[in-house]
């Protein structure tokens, strides 16, 4: 089968070559350092892991990149799923790489960043130290409720008198992280959350069937089900209102301060920035140049574009430079309150 | 209504959609023959050809893959013990016995039988519960998949017939190595030894290659010989023999079937359980006289037809909310929302003739997957009089590649060998390895939903104010004693049928 889906791919390449790369070329063509690194990885063969088995989301983002990075590096890509230890084998993987720029990988912040911040067993890699080369996509997470339920807005979850059951899946994912800094952000003593779902969709359904009040997840894995009437949304995270849902508020046009603050504010820079593209640490700065060129170009070929609208992804690029300037002030300041509360059942 | 289910027939009916519905069909059936390639890895890998193609061909293609990649799987489960996808892993149990008596053929045939009866009842099961699809899903809870599992292990009393202290031993092992790895309440990391690896606990494929595929070759090597080697192969029935035969076990199809559609219906529980459950239900109501994990056909009807069941049913949850109920069935979600479906009422409600198509897809899939299989079945079935010492080498590389495949780490093949070893010992020293298989696949989900219907119901009460889960509760403790009542019940009713029956 691999041969059949290479052949595809070196076909979009060709057909790259023809379209765009001249372009390119003129570009490079003003600076000899990316002349160099753009003679490096012509025929090199590019690895992009993948930290989870395939047909997952990271799995079907790197198989959309892959041909376009192809199509403008010129090396081939061959994508890599190393699963295990929830994601971690694979990260770690990817930071310890040889660091010559022909090891990438997709990962997202919400399960990466907690997990270095309160000393997760296993982890062995730094965020601080990835060459970020882009942002693939935000993922803004919504707070979502049964529908049947008397939660209308979320001054009425905060002033509910039982308690309010969340469901999530384990105590590492975004699921819990959301939950958690809702019920910091907003002090809501009576929200308890329920771990052990499979996943975030098993978690929507567990809101419809009553088993729980509500959940936070992200909103594209939300969307069907709210547009259907299945689940009412109270609030987003997300610095901005989510043009899909533009009569849900932010948690920032609430009245919150100090350190419920940053606890909101961290999660939301974890879905801001969910998604992004690295490569392995310390790698030779004009490769490194290069794979921000060459991931800038792919990420805005009108026919990537038109591939992940056809699968329903979300693609919406920002620049490595700015994933790795958030990522720096999170870990300068830290959410204290939200990591030792997960700190505590660690 | 009916319209509706014509309309779906003539999209799948029409040129070039039934071009790619049999494309569909062959690639996903060899590839699924490959251990560790299963339906998601089918579909991930076929995705990117989907683009290039128009929507329904597209749909028809990938679907007809996905339908079709357990049935390949089966085939390598009966004559080598290796299966190709874990819910292949219960045909393996009696399937492997079969080939070793020298009746790969046989079982073969019945098991592909049973795979397309069961996956056209499921797909049809599928068309109709459309009207009925969203109630369904939400009517089952942590506390209904609990007592589904917890049927699953009352299993064990019927499969423990011989000797039933070591049976229950193996059975309590495999729950023990269900308990390795991170549990996925509070995060605790269990047995894990600081091995990442461990995290993700013992997985089926390797721990099912391990446990038949190396220990049954080992064993062969140790005797020598072939598969088949003291069989005399007189070949009792070739796979029309074994056709016939699932075709006169109807209702033993048909009950099967059902097991696999509703497990396939609740998203979480995932298809090997449905093979399991349907294995323990075959076991308890067996008349054959071959004892249960020494090649009885029973074995291999029950968990075969549950296997394509499952698919139909595991469409529903998909179509229904747009929440998938398997990771294949997550890709296949990508794949409907490319061509510009919306799953959810939108699809019941404007476009419900593509979702008949679907159902159609399903069974038309089905059926053809067998006929091909049925075309390359008696060769195959010669693999098993080779000589051990050739065919063993090439069947271990396939088994550890399968079990490699599964995860792309190095631990699965240590796994694999580690698991081969105490298969071996088991298979000598007389320890059931299907009970061993059961504990392993049902002990996380038990421990998992228990967890979760004490904390959402506040207490054990559930058990008796849920309707479903009371019922699940009461046939499981039926299960349990059944075998004590089994000689009575049965020595009346096996009387009266006529000899030559079995």
């Amino acid at each position: 089968m691999k041969t059949k889906y290479r052949f595809f791919a070196c076909l979009t390449v060709f057909l790259g070559f023809l379209l765009s790369f001249s372009d390119l070329n003129e570009a490079l063509a003003k600076d000899p350092d990316s002349m160099k690194a753009a003679n490096f990885y012509r025929g090199k063969v590019i690895t992009s892991i993948v930290p989870t088995k395939p047909g997952g989301s990271y799995d079907i983002y790197a198989r959309l990149l892959s041909p376009f990075l192809e199509k403008y590096s010129g090396a081939k890509v061959v994508v890599k799923n190393i699963s295990g230890g929830g994601g971690t084998l694979g990260i770690n993987a990817m930071y310890r790489a040889k660091p010559d720029g022909l090891t990438i990988g997709n990962l997202m912040i919400a399960g990466t960043a907690p997990a270095q911040l309160t000393g997760a067993q296993g982890v062995n890699y730094d965020l601080l130290k990835f060459t970020y080369l882009c942002r693939l996509t935000d993922d803004p997470q919504v707070f979502v409720v049964d529908p049947k339920s008397s939660f209308k807005t979320l001054t009425d979850v905060i002033e509910a008198k039982d308690k309010v059951k969340m469901a999530a899946t384990g105590t590492s994912g975004a699921t819990y992280i959301g939950s958690l800094a809702l019920k910091l952000g907003f002090d809501i003593a009576s929200l308890d959350i329920v771990t052990g779902y499979q996943g975030g969709q098993d978690c929507n359904l567990a809101v419809m069937r009553g088993d729980v009040s509500g959940m936070v997840g992200s909103v594209s894995g939300r969307l069907r089900n709210i547009k259907d009437g299945d689940l009412r949304p109270l609030v987003v995270f997300a610095t901005d209102r989510v043009p899909d849902l533009p009569d849900v508020p932010t948690v920032f046009e609430f009245d919150v301060k100090g350190e419920r603050l940053n606890s909101l504010k961290a999660f939301t820079v974890m879905s801001d920035f969910a998604r992004v593209l690295v490569a392995s640490p310390d790698i030779p700065a004009e490769r490194a140049e290069f794979l921000h060129l060459i991931t800038q170009k792919s990420m805005q070929d009108p026919e990537l574009a038109e591939f992940a609208k056809k699968q329903r992804l979300e693609i919406n690029y920002k620049s490595g430079k700015e994933v790795e300037k958030v990522i720096k002030e999170m870990f300068a300041h830290p959410p204290e309150e939200l990591l030792n509360e997960l700190k505590k059942i660690m | 209504m009916i319209e509706a289910m014509l309309g779906g027939l003539a999209i799948v009916l029409s040129w070039p959609a039934i071009f790619y519905m049999f494309l569909g069909t062959v690639i996903g059936l060899f590839l699924g023959v490959l251990p560790g390639i299963g339906g998601p890895v089918i579909l991930a890998l076929l995705l990117p050809f989907a683009f290039t193609m128009e929507k329904v061909e597209a749909l028809t293609f990938l679907l007809s893959a996905h339908a079709v990649g357990v049935t390949g799987g089966s085939v390598t489960a009966i004559l080598f013990g290796v299966p190709g996808t874990g819910t292949n892993a219960a045909t393996v149990l009696d399937g492997y016995p079969m080939a070793q008596r020298g009746e790969a053929g046989r079982a073969i045939g019945a098991a592909l039988t049973a795979s397309a009866v069961g996956g056209v009842l499921g797909a049809l099961t599928l068309g109709a519960l459309i009207p009925v699809l969203r109630p369904l899903v939400l009517s089952f809870g942590p506390s209904e998949f609990l007592m589904l599992s917890v049927m699953g292990l009352s299993f064990l009393s019927s499969l423990s017939e011989g000797d039933h202290l070591k049976a229950t031993v193996s059975g309590l092992l495999g729950l023990m190595f269900s308990f390795v790895g991170e549990e996925t309440i509070m995060g605790t990391k269990r047995f894990t030894f600081g091995q990442l690896y461990l995290w993700e606990g013992v997985k089926l494929v390797p721990a099912v290659v391990g446990l038949f595929a190396v220990a049954e070759m080992v064993s062969l090597l140790v005797e020598g010989g072939s598969i088949a080697g003291k069989a005399s192969v007189s070949w009792r029935g070739g796979p029309l023999a074994g056709a016939r035969e699932a075709i006169k076990k109807w209702w033993l199809v048909l009950r099967c079937s059902i097991i696999g559609i509703v497990v396939g219906i609740v998203p979480g529980l995932g298809g090997d359980v449905a093979c399991f459950i349907a294995y323990g239900h075959s076991a308890l109501t067996t008349r054959e006289k071959v004892k249960f994990g020494d090649g009885n056909i029973d074995g291999i009807i029950g968990p075969e037809s549950a296997n394509n069941a499952k698919e139909g049913g595991a469409l529903v949850p998909t179509i229904g909310f747009g929440i998938p109920g398997s990771a294949g069935m997550a890709v296949l979600l990508g794949a409907l929302m490319m061509i510009g479906l919306t799953p959810g009422k939108e699809l019941l409600q404007s476009h419900l003739d593509i979702t008949f198509s679907l159902v159609w897809m399903v069974a038309l899939a089905n059926i053809l997957g067998v006929l091909i299989m049925f075309l390359v079945t008696p060769s195959l079935t010669r693999l098993t009089i080779m000589e051990g010492s050739v065919l063993a080498p090439a069947v271990l590389i396939v088994a550890f590649i399968g079990s490699y495949l599964s995860s792309e780490n190095i631990g699965d093949m240590m796994m694999a060998l580690s698991i081969g070893m105490l298969g071996y010992a088991m298979k000598r020293y007389g320890y059931s390895r299907a009970t061993f298989i059961l504990g392993l696949v049902l002990g996380k989900i038990v421990e998992q939903n228990l967890f979760l219907s004490l904390r959402i119901h506040e207490g054990p009460a559930f058990l008796v104010t849920r309707p479903i889960t009371l019922f699940l509760l009461i046939v499981s403790v039926l299960v349990l004693l059944f075998p004590l009542y089994r000689h009575k019940i049965f020595r009346k009713k096996t009387d009266r049928q006529p000899p030559g029956m079995n």
